[in-house]
């Protein structure tokens, strides 16, 4: 499947796959680029892959995450011959991975690595070039054709202007813009790319992805990425692998693959999981770890009482800690409602713009039976909401909590009566946020008959 | 953008050749005894007819042609064989000497003078052949010791030849303690890098086979382009890295074994002409190697020259000449163009 150095450069960097599709063997899916089958491999005594199988489409996007040591780096050194596995085989284009050749291997697949290192002066177009010496032979000097097409690759990653300069003094996105226009300059029909983006900064960063994705369009070039930023991936890669001990753990598209479930088991760490308001792809935001640790811990269930984006901050407070949190009754498209619907909390809703209605009330009613307890967040409240105050009455002994609040009366008044009367009845008055997750904190732990009863800690009145 | 052609390479190489034989010619005329030009002449159209074989004839052509062409052949041997090392071991420090191959064949050579083996063995005298089975022993040992599974570990190698160098060289300085004050001086002057002993066919034998050392490296520098990017770029760039490793190591290490075994311990070209020349056309080996191989020849010529005329009758071992002369230079040109090692500037 050697393939002779093209004599016409053509398309600017597709690659050269006339020759392949005729020589390749019948009865070989012509769309798949990759087929791994059944792989196993270890570097000493454990397996780092344990069972690997999958296909790559040609023209797709591939990504490929998962935990440290997971083998992310090791399919790729697998999938371009740097290393070969003790099980399991691997087909480029329908041919056997072993009995290539490495010459056509680098003709076929071309790798950018995470942090290339170059031990003596050398020029970004040297460089480049160097990424056509899988088409020379023995002593051979560089062609015409060669060096445009070294050019062409430069001028795709934007580097051409930087072809004279040491590769030393460029900044890290120029380096690595330089080193895809190396394993460009191979004219691959698949890229792997090795954390592309780790030692760069967030406009660079995307400045990667952007090429990559151009390529990907323009030049219809398979690729397949190893990455840390799972951000980064579920937006760019049209699938996902996820690794998990040496296996996929799932393989599909990003919002298959990104979900709180299979990044929690597989990461060990508590994570959110929300939509790109921009983009709709799978969004993932870090929990630490040591919250998460009460993560699973408390049982309490909290019914929280908000609107207008006030209940939003506290809502993520509890999540965090690890309440069960109830919410109601909220307007489609509040503030609120929203973030409820982002953090996964159960709440009552009711049409957009419209007061709370018989049937959203008494769903509210049931909710607030199920919880231990009822916090009253700094809410304004008015004709619309002021059901959300009244349904109260219909719980003497539930356990309420009232934050301070003052101006909140936009009911005539009404909304004043409440609190008066709830207080009374022995709501605990709290201050700020602290204070309601401690409260909560020795209300589980002493109990409720203590703090109720005034004579406890510093909730003595 | 800045490429190799053909074109750049066949001028560089016809101009430094033609440098080259101009040295040779130069530095024939040079040394304690006259030679006029007339005399010369008449010897290279005529070098077979006897009524030219007067003592000028005699000095030229026996005693300092032969040595300005060893020179030639042991600087260009040593000089290639620091660019080769460099690259395989990308390590900008190395030089010929670093992997033992030399303290092996000094080790050599030092036996045969001690056992007094100051014979020829057919036509060729015993103590460079000597020293050459040392240096082979010792490639031996340090490719043997470095292979992991069938592969060379580069990193291994280097501590290999660092160590058996220094056991070497422990050795070799064990033996100067317990050798007799007549065989001392002769080691030691072994030691310190002498041009001057070798004749005809030994010259013959030691250019055949580093030529042929050079040009089989030569066939590889593209694969040294790529080495020195590390292993797995390389390969991942089409070469064949196992086969590129072993043919740098052995062919490095040979043509240092034979040029140490004829000369000596000639110190400062190896590591020198690589970085000079790296300053002034780039890292390409595929003109680094054979302008390296040439600058080195002319360098070392000059240096015995020097060594032998400067205060003639005595001679200055040209180890030092490279040494006092090629040092400074470097420093020199190293903080005028701010040269880049690694990713410091020096």
């Amino acid at each position: 499947m050697l393939r002779k150095s093209p004599t016409s450069v053509g398309n600017p960097v597709g690659p050269s796959v006339t020759i392949s599709r005729e020589t390749c063997l019948s009865g070989v899916k012509m769309d798949s680029i990759y087929e791994v089958e059944n792989l196993r491999f270890k570097y000493d005594e454990s397996w780092v892959l344990d069972g690997i199988s999958f296909r790559v489409k040609e023209g797709e996007i591939l990504g490929i995450i998962g935990p440290n040591g997971s083998g992310k780096t090791t399919i790729l050194r697998i999938l371009s011959r740097v290393v070969i596995p003790q099980e399991g085989e691997v087909r480029v284009r329908g041919k056997n991975l072993l009995e290539l050749r490495q010459k056509e291997i680098a003709q076929t697949i071309g790798v950018v690595p995470q942090d290339a290192f170059f031990p003596f002066p050398i020029t970004v177009g040297e460089v480049v070039l160097m990424g056509r010496s899988p088409w020379l032979s023995g002593f051979g000097f560089e062609s015409e054709a060669d060096l445009q097409i070294a050019s062409q690759a430069m001028a795709l990653t934007n580097t051409l202007n930087l072809s004279d300069r040491l590769i030393f003094e460029l900044s890290g996105g120029e380096r690595q813009r330089a080193i895809i226009a190396r394993a460009l300059a191979q004219r691959p029909q698949v890229m792997l790319l090795d954390e592309p983006t780790a030692y760069l900064d967030i406009g660079h960063q995307i400045e990667i992805y952007d090429l990559v994705k151009k390529l990907n369009a323009e030049n219809r070039l398979t690729l397949i990425i190893v990455s840390h930023d799972l951000n980064l991936a579920s937006e760019y890669c049209d699938r996902l692998i996820l690794l998990y001990e040496g296996k996929i753990y799932r393989m599909g598209k990003p919002k298959e693959v990104i979900t709180e479930e299979n990044l929690s088991r597989v990461y060990q760490s508590s994570v959110l999981v929300e939509e790109n308001p921009v983009t709709g792809a799978p969004r993932v935001t870090l929990l630490s770890k040591l919250m998460s640790g009460k993560y699973r811990e408390k049982s309490m269930r909290i019914h929280l009482i908000s609107g207008g984006g006030s209940g939003a901050d506290l809502m993520r407070k509890l999540i965090i800690e690890g309440y069960k949190v109830t919410c109601g009754v909220l307007n489609i498209g509040d503030a609120d409602e929203l973030a409820c619907n982002s953090l996964g909390i159960e709440v009552v809703k009711e049409e957009p713009f419209s007061p709370i209605s018989a049937e959203s009330f008494s769903r509210n009613k049931t909710t607030i039976e199920k919880a231990d307890i009822v916090i009253v967040e700094r809410t304004k409240f008015g004709k619309g909401n002021i059901r959300n105050l009244e349904v109260l009455f219909e719980f003497p002994e539930k356990p309420i909590i009232l934050l301070e609040n003052d101006n909140f009366d936009y009911a005539g008044g009404k909304a004043t009566q409440v609190y008066e009367e709830l207080k009374s009845r022995g709501a605990a008055i709290l201050g700020n946020h602290s204070e309601i997750i401690e409260y909560l904190e020795e209300v589980t732990e002493v109990g409720r008959e203590k703090i109720d009863s005034g004579l406890y800690g510093r909730w003595k009145r | 953008m800045k490429v190799l052609s053909l074109r750049k390479w066949l001028i560089t190489i016809i101009v430094l050749t033609t440098l080259l034989v101009l040295t040779i010619i130069f530095c024939s005329f040079q040394g304690s005894a006259d030679v006029n030009l007339g005399d010369v002449i008449n010897i290279f159209s005529n070098p077979l007819s006897q009524t030219w074989w007067n003592t000028e004839a005699i000095i030229l052509l026996k005693v300092r042609l032969p040595r300005i062409l060893l020179a030639c052949i042991v600087g260009g041997a040593l000089a290639v064989a620091g660019v080769v090392l460099q690259a395989l071991l990308r390590n900008p420090l190395a030089d010929p000497y670093i992997l033992g191959v030399s303290s092996g064949s000094a080790l050599g050579a030092i036996i045969a003078i001690l056992l007094g083996l100051n014979i020829s063995i057919g036509l060729l005298p015993s103590i460079p052949l000597f020293g050459f089975a040392g240096g082979l022993l010792t490639i031996l040992f340090v490719y043997h010791i470095s292979k992991i599974h069938q592969k060379i570990s580069v990193q291994t190698m280097l501590l290999v030849g660092v160590v058996t160098g220094a056991i070497l060289a422990a050795t070799i300085m064990f033996i100067t303690s317990i050798a007799g004050p007549d065989k001392v001086h002769g080691i030691i002057f072994w030691l310190m890098g002498n041009l001057g002993s070798e004749e005809y066919p030994m010259l013959l034998i030691v250019s055949f086979y580093v030529l042929t050392g050079i040009l089989i490296l030569l066939y590889h520098a593209r694969g040294l382009n790529l080495l020195a990017l590390g292993e797995e770029s390389a390969a991942q760039l089409g070469l064949d890295v196992e086969r590129a490793k072993k043919v740098a190591f052995i062919g490095a290490s040979l043509i240092t074994g034979a040029a140490v075994s004829v000369s000596g311990l000639i110190g400062f070209v190896g590591i020198l002409i690589p970085h000079l020349l790296r300053m002034v056309i780039g890292s390409d080996h595929r003109l680094l190697l054979p302008v390296a191989g040439l600058s080195g020849a002319i360098y070392l010529a000059l240096a015995d020259t020097i060594g032998r005329t400067l205060m003639a009758p005595a001679e200055i071992p040209v180890g030092v000449i490279t040494a006092i002369c090629g040092g400074p230079f470097f420093i020199y040109l190293l903080k005028r163009k701010k040269y880049k090692i690694g990713t410091a500037t020096i």
